[in-house]
């Protein structure tokens, strides 16, 4: 059967002057986007995504946790002390005879804390003077990188150990700041790197020579089209930073004792483990779940957005 | 299209025949070796050394010249990204090297630029509305802010682009939508100069055809003057009033379109015409005179003529005395030769007689 109407004209032939080289069809392709399919399709990036969040849950709220899983009432008998898991206390108690779950529990928020502060901190510290750096090199450069190259020399833990021992009344943000200081020097390096490969880019000349100042060329042009990688690096720091703070603690230079971090209980495991197990194995489970999780989860990020390893 | 009156306070008031561009002995050098541990100013890459041209409103200057000659260099001088090694630059009067920043972001917005690659040249993470907004939120004054996305939509229309294409991304874009983008960009500010660094020689051959015929019709109606920098010339034969051929950082050959497509004068010229395609089934299996060699190094120009070392027809004097960019007897336009070839004598095509003693 045959249309009773004609074809009529399409509107193409009122357009003007369009271009007759096809236009992209397809969904639109970016590296966000290509990068988000590719990590959507990966079972290993939901499980360590399910693993930080019920870590950032015990963080944010370790009584729900307390609640659900124990018959903990807060106190501690010393009576009880270092006694394994029976009904109720699935984790035993500690050496104080206090409930372990809810102690492990209330151990992963100075963790979480220190792996984010960290890790924010540095980030902005090395996209400020990475951007600095790389954008207007010359002196400014030479100057920010031997300081970079300084930074990198210093080993992490050793050097927070000696700075921490100095100044032994800290806190977490005393610590956070101490870790912030020696772990800016990598993502430093990578912006600067990112932003001397951008900052010559056309559309960049383009609006140069428009007469726009410095400030509008790093902020609209170069930062976000530099600062992926250093994003992608900072997401892998996160478990670097958590292993580094429970070091630390266990260390004894770290948090010290009516704090209540992993590291301290692992620290305080390390003496009565063969006799008690527990006491190190759920701290030291929570912990390696942490730091595999966030490791795992930037790896994943990295393969997705780095175009040379497709 | 034209932003603004005139300013009162313009230091130097518009004479009738000023042109919009003169540059005067404009030289780019790049020291070379330098360093700590190296004497300083051992070298210098000289890629544009002495270049004088003039452009006045309403025409078009065609700047040939292959790979390598200084073309780019020099508009990115004459854009001001670069400070000259010596020379002046002057648009409607003004040095733009003598300005403060005030008075230099005024000029800016006299004189646009249309880059070579439409895929390089827009920023990827930025919508075609911003990118054409942009020179508009640069230069605040022009427009205010409420009146930007009505001029974006008329810009994206004049340059042949649906409005609607103002929420994309360059990525959705074909190369000659893009290069119609960037050209869009460039006239945002409502230019009176236009320079097209090679605005087309990264596009396919028919889409070239149509941003050459958009640029063509631009320049009619907005009354610019554009300097179109390009390899191609029948690119430049299409769309340029005047043409200057530019070798190793130097204009060898300057005049209408008519007098250096007519008659020739410098080698070099004739050469690159000879190297144009012929659509004449005929003259198949002619030999052309092609040039041997390469450009030699701008780090160590040759003494004397530059060409002097590809030319046909170097003789002693062309190693010794270095010809100056003057209408020479019998010739109709300047040409920086010592022995211009006389007009419309077709160039030798024999390459054993390629070489001169």
């Amino acid at each position: 059967m045959t249309s009773p109407h004609p074809p009529g004209p399409t509107g193409d032939l009122l357009l003007p002057a369009a271009d007759t080289d096809a236009p992209p069809q397809a969904p639109p392709a970016s590296l966000s986007r290509d990068a988000w399919q590719q990590l959507r399709a990966r079972p290993v990036v939901w499980a360590c995504l399910a693993v930080i969040a019920l870590i950032g849950l015990t963080a944010a709220a370790p009584g729900l946790f307390t609640a659900l899983f124990t018959d903990d009432d807060g106190r501690c008998e010393l009576a009880r002390s270092k006694l394994g898991p029976t009904t109720g206390h699935p984790f035993g108690y500690d050496l104080q005879g206090c409930d372990y779950l809810a102690q492990v529990v209330r151990g992963s928020r100075p963790s979480l804390l220190a792996g984010v502060a960290v890790t924010a901190g540095a980030l902005l510290v090395s996209v400020v003077l990475g951007l600095l750096a790389g954008f207007y090199g010359g002196w400014v450069d030479s100057l920010l990188s031997r300081a970079t190259e300084v930074a990198f020399g210093l080993p992490f833990v050793l050097g927070a150990t000696v700075i921490l021992v100095a100044f032994p009344r800290h806190g977490l943000g005393a610590m956070t700041l101490v870790l912030v200081a020696l772990g800016w020097s990598t993502m430093t390096r990578v912006m600067r790197s990112q932003v001397i490969a951008v900052k010559d880019a056309d559309y960049v000349r383009a609006a140069r020579m428009t007469g726009a100042r410095p400030s509008r060329l790093m902020l609209r042009h170069v930062l976000p089209n530099a600062v992926t990688p250093v994003v992608v690096v900072a997401m892998l720091n996160v478990g670097n930073v958590i292993s580094g703070e429970a070091t630390l603690d266990f260390l004894g230079v770290g948090l010290q004792y009516p704090a209540v971090s992993w590291g301290l209980q692992l620290n305080t495991a390390q003496s009565y483990f063969l006799d008690h197990p527990h006491l190190l194995a759920f701290p030291a489970l929570f912990l390696s779940a942490t730091v595999l999780s966030f490791i795992l989860l930037g790896d994943a990020v990295r393969d997705a957005y780095d175009p040379k390893l497709r | 299209m034209s932003t603004g009156a005139p300013d009162p306070t313009d230091p130097n008031p518009p004479e009738p025949d000023r042109p919009v561009l003169r540059v005067r002995g404009l030289a780019k050098h790049y020291p070379t070796g330098g360093g700590p541990f190296r004497r300083r100013g051992t070298g210098a890459v000289r890629a544009v050394d002495g270049v004088d041209l003039e452009l006045h409103r309403g025409e078009t200057l065609g700047l040939v010249g292959e790979s390598g000659c200084g073309k780019s260099t020099l508009a990115s001088v004459l854009m001001g990204a670069e400070r000259p090694s010596a020379g002046t630059v002057e648009v409607d009067g003004q040095d733009l090297f003598a300005l403060d920043r005030r008075q230099l972001r005024a000029v800016r917005r006299r004189m646009q630029m249309v880059l070579q690659d439409p895929y390089s040249s827009l920023d990827p993470r930025m919508t075609i509305g911003r990118i054409v907004a942009e020179p508009l939120a640069i230069h605040p004054e022009v427009l205010p802010r409420e009146r930007r996305p009505a001029k974006v939509a008329e810009l994206l229309r004049l340059v042949g682009l649906d409005p609607a294409h103002a929420d994309r991304y360059p990525h959705q874009l074909s190369g000659g939508q893009r290069q119609r983008v960037g050209i869009a960009r460039a006239l945002a500010l409502g230019p009176e100069l236009l320079l097209c660094d090679e605005p087309v020689s990264a596009l396919d051959v028919s889409v070239q055809a149509q941003v050459l015929n958009l640029l063509a019709d631009l320049r009619e109606r907005l009354g610019l003057a554009c300097l179109f920098i390009a390899h191609d010339l029948a690119v430049v034969q299409y769309l340029c009033d005047r043409i200057a051929v530019m070798y190793l950082g130097r204009i060898v050959e300057t005049g209408t379109r008519e007098q250096v497509y007519g008659s020739p004068y410098h080698p070099y010229t004739r050469a690159l015409l000879a190297a144009v395609p012929v659509p004449d089934p005929t003259l198949r299996g002619a030999q052309v005179a092609l040039l041997e060699g390469d450009l030699p190094s701008p780090a160590d120009p040759p003494s004397g003529c530059r060409f002097r070392t590809r030319c046909p027809q170097a003789q002693q004097r062309c190693a010794q005395e270095e010809p100056a960019l003057t209408v020479r007897p019998g010739t109709d336009h300047p040409t920086a030769c010592h022995f211009p070839l006389p007009a419309q004598v077709p160039p030798p095509r024999d390459p054993a007689t390629g070489k001169a003693p």
